[in-house]
């Protein structure tokens, strides 16, 4: 066995409120457990298959086997043992197809951010309640995530359904790290030759878009179709969008404000080929070199989870470099960035640069900080008349270059061509629901 | 012929509440883990954790079994898994216990089951003593991986809930756990 090829395949995997498991099966070798099935047997045949008497102590679990669907994992059992359960992948898909399970977000919250329920009817017109107000905007929004819970059959109801609104402290601190750059840039007078794109992990990026939402206008373009195991947790970022719809949907005053674009940060996560993964990864869906033009962008914050990393995603090295050669400013910025003190060396070069050297370093350093540069990390890309001192950094250094990439070129649908079996998976089901495709149960999705 | 190994402990997590959300992403990695060299690096992880957690080790169970593997195998997986399904309540009120589990099948007469043997040459007056159960915890990266037919990691309760009460552990259908010593 090589290190690179699949070796095992994941037989079980559970990531709910009562448990959290993984369970492996060597490639070619018989299953020593029997599969479960989904179908067919009832709780009472199941406990006079196994016989109750005889079962040892652990199986009372397998005894109160029912079917279940609870903390947002839907899962429809019945167990029953099938006797030729091996090597093939023609089973293992076929157990795939019995097992019917949905993702389940790490974070439910049983609310929107205004400690609403009415997200449950919010997520049904998600996609037009997000649709920026500016027609110009409009064609850029990409609504093939948003159009999930329409798509997927949710009856505007938590019961039964994996669909709900999720947020983990990281996306609360993304939100506070939005609406502090929504502060600084409203600041600086920052106006529509600015635009911002967010490449963070799916939920930050939706967090942080929610923090600069009343500021500037937003621009959703996440594609990736959702699935238990798709290379791309984007039911999480489904999640998330649920969360700050409310605030998702604020729209700012003015209409000179920067544009903001959303990316699903995780969208080119590692795959490699493996059979029990549903490939729904995706590149960038942003305007061309020449629509950003036509959108009067000069300047773009390319905003990435840490700062000094400041190699750009492989989808977007043609775009930015074609940004660079048509005179258009692309920095990058980190996320923690956002708020933080300056270093000690930018505020010294500063004070250098305007103040008189005679003056004591400490002083130097209180009173330039204190005459307005807590907005430092935008000021070093000299946009806002800042950089004085030519103190810079990497990511003010930041310069697209062409590179060799890992995608040569090639681009992903986040699982498009799949949609219309996934969907039936993610669907609703009844309790005892059996037979039917749920993502690649037998039609090859991510091999 | 297969022989299967099984480690259970129920950890306190208060005062580590770090202890869930650590092993809860070893799972979540460990998803990724298939092959044998991603399989032995997360199982370290997984040695790791249990290891550095064992001082909150309440009670237990190992089990190393060469008749009827497969079987019991089976049925600590189904037992497992079926907690997916449980009700809330069944894990009792405000309790802060936290079920992690490790099974194994490996292949019999192989190299890893020999190395299973060897580490489970234990006397039984130590069966459960928390240095036993730090040596078992320890062996599962030294198994060799092409060797082993089937494995999973448990963490009961999710993170959803705060944990298991000891009540509930110590009651029907758990009757085989037993305290860790020392």
């Amino acid at each position: 066995m090589s290190d690179a090829a699949d070796d095992f395949l994941v037989e079980a995997f559970f990531d709910s409120r009562t448990l959290i498991a993984v369970r492996f099966s060597a490639v070619g070798v018989p299953a020593a457990s029997p599969a479960l099935t989904l179908e067919g047997a009832t709780f009472d045949s199941w406990t006079r298959n196994r016989g109750h008497d005889a079962a040892p102590p652990k199986a009372r679990w397998a005894n109160t086997l029912v079917v279940v669907a609870v903390g947002g994992i839907l899962v429809s059992i019945v167990v029953g043992v099938v006797n030729s359960v091996r090597d093939d992948r023609a089973n293992i898909a076929a157990r795939e197809a019995a097992v019917r399970v949905v993702p389940t977000v790490q974070s439910p919250s049983e609310t929107d951010v205004d400690g609403s329920t009415g997200w449950q009817a919010g997520a049904l017109t998600l996609s037009e309640d997000l649709l920026p107000s500016a027609p110009d905007l409009r064609p850029y929004a990409v609504r093939i995530l948003t159009d999930v819970p329409a798509d997927a059959g949710f009856k505007g109801r938590v019961d039964g359904s994996w669909i709900r609104p999720s947020v983990a402290p990281a996306d609360r601190q993304a939100f506070d790290r939005g609406m502090t750059l929504a502060e600084s840039l409203k600041g600086l007078g920052a106006s529509r030759d600015l635009a911002v794109i967010l490449d963070l992990p799916g939920p930050q990026s939706v967090a942080a878009a929610a923090g600069l939402a009343d500021f500037a206008p937003v621009v959703m373009t996440m594609d990736n179709i959702p699935h238990l195991r798709g290379v791309v947790k984007s039911h999480e970022t489904l999640g998330a969008l649920l969360y700050w719809r409310p605030r998702l949907m604020r729209r700012p005053a003015e209409p000179d404000r920067p544009v903001v674009f959303v990316l699903e940060g995780e969208r080119l996560a590692p795959y490699a080929n493996q059979q029990d993964v549903f490939d729904n990864r995706s590149t960038a869906r942003l305007p061309s070199i020449e629509a950003f033009a036509k959108l009067g962008v000069k300047k773009v914050l390319y905003v990435r989870p840490e700062a000094g990393k400041t190699v750009e995603q492989d989808d977007l090295v043609d775009l930015f470099v074609g940004l660079e050669k048509a005179g258009v400013d692309v920095r990058h910025l980190g996320f923690t960035t956002i708020g933080s003190p300056p270093p000690e060396s930018y505020v010294a070069a500063e004070a250098a640069a305007s103040q008189p050297a005679s003056q004591p370093s400490s002083r130097r350093s209180t009173s330039t900080y204190r005459s307005g540069l807590p907005y430092w990390w935008l000021y070093r890309y000299g946009w806002f008349g800042g950089a004085r001192s030519g103190w810079t950094d990497p990511d003010a250094s930041y310069r697209a270059t062409q590179r060799g990439t890992t995608i040569g070129g090639r681009t992903f649908d986040g699982g498009a061509s799949q949609r219309a079996s996934v969907m039936s998976g993610l669907g609703p089901r009844s309790a005892t629901s059996t037979g039917g495709t749920w993502g690649r149960g037998g039609s090859g999705v991510g091999s | 012929m297969s022989t299967f190994f099984g480690v259970q402990l129920a950890f306190e997590s208060k005062g580590r509440e770090d202890l869930r959300a650590e092993l809860g992403r070893t799972v979540r990695e460990h998803r990724k883990s298939t092959n044998v060299l991603a399989q032995r690096q997360c199982w370290s992880r997984a040695a790791a954790a249990m290891s550095d957690f064992l001082p909150q080790a309440v009670i237990g169970t190992w089990d190393l079994l060469r008749d009827g593997g497969p079987a019991a195998y089976e049925e600590w997986a189904s037992g497992l898994e079926v907690m997916a399904g449980w009700p809330d309540a069944d894990f009792g009120r405000g309790g802060s216990l936290v079920l992690v589990s490790a099974i194994f099948l490996v292949e019999a007469g192989s190299s890893a089951d020999v190395t299973l043997g060897e580490t489970c040459d234990i006397a039984e007056a130590a069966f459960h003593d928390r240095a036993t159960y730090a040596r078992l915890a320890k062996v599962f990266p030294m198994l060799n991986f092409t060797q082993v037919q089937g494995s999973g990691l448990y963490i009961a309760p999710g993170e959803g809930l705060s944990g298991f009460e000891r009540s509930v552990l110590e009651g029907e259908g758990f009757e085989y756990l037993r305290p860790v010593r020392g």
